[in-house]
């Protein structure tokens, strides 16, 4: 009797909202998911983020999430944008909301339980509960592996996370993405007295005397090489600069916190000697 | 030159009216998500387009005019004030200071909601427009004979304190506060909402009207603040409220669309090149052809990466920049003859 109340109430939640059929995705790991759950097939467009699978690369770019362009995002007639917290302007996504288009806010995932849920936010709203849930199965598979793994490991390495965009290297400190990947591969962040990610002199880098310097490169253009983290003044001269100990790692793969996480912390703790 | 004959300045007008309409028909109906006008009169448009139509290509298109002319009739009207064709909200510190304003609003107070969530940025820029604006006239009435250099030099002061202590903002900010103050610094019309372009047109026309009534004065200004005195201008007085003026203007307009270059320098000397340099006809013929310029520049910002967007302040630089220079070489070689 409740399996038929239930399945009734899913007939009439269906009715009234048929399954999204024209999706914009924005943020790589949101495009991600949505490939993982095989339903690429109703993807009309991503963002510039969103560079996993190569096959993504083919689709509309709708810019950086951050700026997003309200009538860029319309012209390609979805019926469905998912986006996570980060995106905006704030008044944009307020100009798509005007215009009726369904807007899925996700929050942006940060942890391991994190995926889960956004994994499992987008299955439901895409009615693919049945692949969420498998992929959610397979990922939790992964992390037990990761988790024996981890209790061999007789100390944490001390890890620092620097962000080279251009401009000043910045370290990463509590509170960021990579601090959470640190975290999740075995490694213990030294940078952690400060939130954020801030500039840090030579003097101050060589003090944290990380063992391993870890960095992302993006996926598409040029990205850094060890050579250039090793250039960063200061660097040379850590535990982790002496030994050549630099980590470089795709910025998708490793800070995006999509379905690849814990590949990503099994690929970093297997970096770690 | 001020001799002009009415009637050909009001065909003058005339003709800049019929221009900003065609591109006011124009900045609507370009754009990622084609409408035709010919559907959009015929009234058979899809939901969406209806939609695109009227929340967000409408009031982008007029708080680009808003924008456009608050940028432009202010450059025109600042630099009857100081009596130099250099001067600019942007180049003497007013936007900077603005932006540092906007920069405190956003990273030290930070609000997410409410009347501040809306509008704090609306009225920090328009705080930090009026206080420059008040620095700067105090350091160029401190001495008579030099008040161009002064107002000059302390422009440039109160960049580089502006542009410090916005940088050290940019150092303690976090991430996602970091990307609103870049994207912000660039300049766009891509925020508008209707009470976005109520509130930037409530503090914007006052503005121009007050400029534009005061027109017949900065006239009598050219010819020197004494020369002004003795027609019965007060000259305190005229600064004053021109200061307000162009602080609600600017204020407003950087407020709602960020820092966008050089539309109050290159549109200005394009109308006193072409028409002449009587204020009757200079301050409402560039907020015309302000508006026209800024919604070219908006509808290229929009269309040239489609899906994607420009921020519209690089797109005016990249036209500024360039005639900027000409500008300066035009005036050298002048000089030189």
């Amino acid at each position: 009797m409740k399996r038929l109340f239930l399945g009734a109430l899913a007939l009439a939640a269906g009715a009234a909202h048929a399954a999204p059929e024209r999706l914009v995705a924005v943020g790589g790991a949101v495009n991600e998911i949505i490939y993982a759950l095989g339903a690429e097939e109703l993807l009309v467009g991503n963002c510039v983020s969103s560079y996993y699978p190569p096959e993504a690369l083919k689709l509309p770019k709708v810019g950086y999430q951050r700026m997003l362009p309200a009538e860029g995002i319309l012209s390609l007639n979805p019926d469905l944008v998912i986006l996570t917290d980060k995106a905006g302007p704030p008044a944009v996504i307020q100009q798509l909301e005007c215009t009726g288009v369904d807007v899925l806010k996700v929050p942006a995932a940060e942890s391991f339980e994190g995926v889960l849920e956004t994994v499992q936010v987008i299955g439901s709203q895409l009615e693919r509960t049945e692949q969420a849930e498998e992929l959610i199965a397979r990922l939790k598979t992964e992390k037990a592996i990761l988790d024996a793994e981890l209790e061999q490991q007789e100390s944490a390495p001390k890890v620092l996370f620097i962000l080279t965009h251009g401009g000043a290297p910045s370290v990463g400190g509590a509170g960021t993405a990579a601090d959470a990947m640190i975290a999740l591969s075995g490694g213990e962040n030294v940078a952690t007295a400060f939130n954020g990610y801030k500039p840090l002199s030579p003097e101050e880098l060589i003090e944290l005397a990380p063992e391993y310097v870890l960095s992302s490169k993006s996926g598409v253009g040029p990205g850094g090489s060890t050579e250039a983290i090793l250039k960063i003044p200061g660097v040379a001269l850590t535990p982790a600069g002496k030994k050549n100990q630099i980590i470089m790692m795709d910025s998708l793969l490793l800070l995006g916190f999509g379905p690849r996480t814990v590949e990503a912390a099994l690929q970093l703790h297997n970096a770690y000697d | 030159m001020l001799m002009t004959k009415s009637g050909s300045n009001i065909r003058y007008l005339f003709g800049l009216g019929i221009v900003l309409l065609v591109m006011m028909g124009m900045a609507v109906s370009i754009g990622a998500v084609s409408i035709s006008p010919a559907e959009f009169l015929k009234g058979n448009l899809s939901d969406v387009q209806q939609a695109v139509l009227w929340s967000i290509r409408i009031p982008r298109m007029l708080l680009g005019v808003i924008v456009g002319s608050a940028l432009a009739v202010s450059g025109a009207a600042m630099q009857g004030l100081f009596r130099n064709p250099l001067a600019d909200p942007g180049l003497i510190g007013i936007t900077s200071g603005a932006a540092l304003a906007v920069g405190i609003m956003i990273v030290l107070v930070n609000p997410s909601s409410g009347f501040l969530g809306t509008y704090g940025l609306s009225v920090a820029a328009f705080v930090g427009a009026i206080l420059t604006c008040f620095v700067i006239m105090r350091f160029a009435r401190a001495s008579q004979s030099l008040s161009i250099m002064y107002m000059l030099l302390a422009g440039i002061a109160v960049n580089a304190i502006a542009a410090a202590a916005t940088g050290f903002l940019t150092y303690i900010s976090d991430d996602q506060q970091l990307r609103t103050l870049t994207f912000w610094t660039m300049g766009s019309l891509a925020s508008a909402l209707w009470p976005t372009v109520l509130v930037a047109a409530s503090c914007v026309l006052p503005g121009l009207v007050l400029m534009m009534r005061n027109a017949r004065n900065l006239n009598m200004l050219l010819l020197g603040e004494e020369d002004a005195g003795h027609l019965g201008v007060d000259c305190d007085k005229l600064k004053n409220r021109l200061v307000v003026a162009i602080a609600l203007a600017v204020g407003a307009g950087v407020a709602v669309s960020g820092f966008i270059g050089f539309v109050g320098l290159v549109v200005p000397h394009l109308i006193r090149l072409f028409i002449g340099p009587d204020h009757r006809i200079l301050l409402p013929a560039s907020a015309l052809l302000g508006a026209a310029l800024l919604l070219v520049a908006d509808t290229i910002s929009r269309t040239v990466v489609a899906p994607a967007e420009i921020p519209v302040g690089i797109i005016t630089s990249l036209i500024g920049g360039p005639f900027f220079l000409w500008l300066l070489i035009r005036q050298y070689s002048g000089r030189a003859q």
